[in-house]
């Protein structure tokens, strides 16, 4: 089970994660925004995106980050959305597919 | 003799579950030599129910006194190296000072989830731990029932619970102390949540050392909510002998996998059937259930519970079968189980090493950190 060590910022203001074997992932925030896997940004059923990518602000911010039991992490953005939960296999692989 | 000397002597005692020696592992703490050449140190283990306490007390003393000591004294004590260190989630929670968690569970309902939960928390109670039962069936709560209690747990005005102290020295709380037992708490999901979360967050633990939740059994809305807002270190999933249980029993394991949470193993309940007549045991169900779960699964079986009409009824009676008959088959598998839990989860907890739990970081409270582009 992959799982987070470290979570931290780079200076070009991107989320980084450091994970449990060795490797890291680093993310654009308004990629990441997009990407948010929760059932109000993408159909529950048919897995079609709902969210547009271009409502989404360009300057997105990350208000927190919480843990959600062992397995993800969900994030408070500053577009007022929070019901994105991200588990840690998703962040991982998405940057695998970056 | 220095204590140089005495350290270096106490490397040869080695943690069988680590594979570390006791002072690599810093349990070697307040090292004393008196001028008249008496000895005495704080064993500090990482677990007060640990399982092998005694021995690697005999084991220092024989050491410390072979190098020429007066007298030996070694004391054990216990710092459970608490794993939900960081700020919780959802503000203010009382888990802080709760040091593992470790979920009960089956898929199907019927197995034995609450005897094996009780007679559990009984068997580390009674092995020196400090421990919390959290009964999370919401629906059929029978942790009442399993310890005799007909209190209600006190709530305070900020709405939080003070749960209730039973036999053993366990405090518990569920959902038969707030409800009427004849009466049935039909709700929805969000209710039951909202409860769910009410329990996870503003019971007043205290400090414990092991919390172990009776969940409910399935796969549904209230399991969800456990796993997402309780810092379950492991679970153990319970399951009978037959082929429709261990089908249930694969999709908990399979659950507890999807959230994160590792499973510790397996425990047989209702395996054999001992006869109170000529003690002779006999497989009611189909034989081997259990290894075959486990080894498929690759968790380890953590024991079988035997099915004894002399002490079945403790249940039903309000003391579990460990604290009345200490005696029986089934108090014997108890404890080992409960010796089998101890040590997989400090062997576990000291593998995971630093990896972040329980956070709520702003961010701004992040670490900047410069990362080479690939």
């Amino acid at each position: 089970m992959i799982q987070p060590v470290k979570i931290f910022k780079t200076p070009e203001g991107q989320l980084g994660f450091e994970w449990n074997d060795g490797s890291r992932s680093l993310f654009s925030l308004h990629a990441l925004r997009c990407a948010c896997p929760c059932a109000l940004c993408v159909d529950e059923n048919s897995g079609a995106p709902l969210l547009d990518p271009k409502t989404v602000p360009r300057d997105i911010q990350i208000e927190s980050l919480q843990s959600v039991g062992r397995y993800a992490v969900g994030i408070l953005w500053s577009d007022g959305h929070r019901t994105g939960i991200y588990p840690y296999d998703l962040l991982n692989h998405l940057t695998e597919t970056q | 003799m220095n204590e140089q000397q005495i350290l270096k002597a106490l490397e040869v005692v080695m943690d069988p579950d680590l594979h570390k020696n006791i002072v690599e592992l810093g349990f070697v703490q307040n090292l004393k030599i008196t001028s008249e050449g008496s000895v005495s140190l704080d064993l500090v283990l990482t677990t007060p129910a640990c399982p092998v306490r005694d021995r690697f007390k005999e084991q220092c003393e024989k050491i410390i006194l072979s190098l020429g000591a007066t007298s030996a004294d070694v004391r054990l004590s216990a710092t459970s190296k608490s794993a939900n260190h960081a700020a919780m989630p959802s503000g203010e929670s009382f888990l802080g000072k709760v040091h593992r968690i470790i979920g009960v569970a089956s898929g199907k309902g019927g197995v034995g989830k609450s005897t094996v939960t009780a007679n559990l928390g009984m068997a580390l109670s009674l092995a020196g731990a400090r421990v919390g039962i959290l009964d999370a069936d919401i629906y059929g709560p029978s942790m009442s029932l399993m310890f005799g209690i007909d209190t209600a747990p006190e709530v305070h005005e900020d709405k939080t619970i003070t749960p209730v102290s039973v036999k053993g020295g366990i405090e518990i709380v569920s959902m038969a102390m707030f409800a009427d037992s004849d009466k049935a708490t039909i709700w929805r999901g969000p209710m039951a949540s909202q409860m769910i979360q009410n329990f996870i967050h503003r019971v007043r633990w205290g400090e414990l050392d092991y919390l172990l939740i009776d969940f409910p059994p399935g796969t549904g809305d209230i399991q969800l909510t456990l796993t997402q807002n309780c810092p379950i270190s492991a679970a153990v999933v319970v399951t009978t002998p037959q082929e429709v249980a261990l089908a249930d029993c694969r999709k908990g394991l399979a659950m507890f996998d999807s959230v994160g949470v590792p499973a510790l193993g397996i425990v047989e309940n209702m395996s054999y059937f001992i006869c109170d007549g000529c003690g002779k045991s006999h497989n009611i169900f189909r034989t081997g259930g259990g290894e075959r779960i486990a080894k498929s699964l690759g968790v380890p079986l953590l024991g079988k519970v035997p099915l004894e009409p002399g002490v079945a009824d403790c249940g039903d009676l309000g003391t579990p079968v460990v604290l009345r008959y200490p005696n029986s088959e089934s108090a014997r598998v108890f404890v080992d189980i409960a010796e089998k839990v101890v040590r997989s989860l400090s062997i576990l907890i000291e593998s995971e090493g630093s990896v972040l739990r329980n956070f709520n970081l702003r961010w701004e409270e992040l670490p900047e950190i410069s990362v080479e582009a690939k």
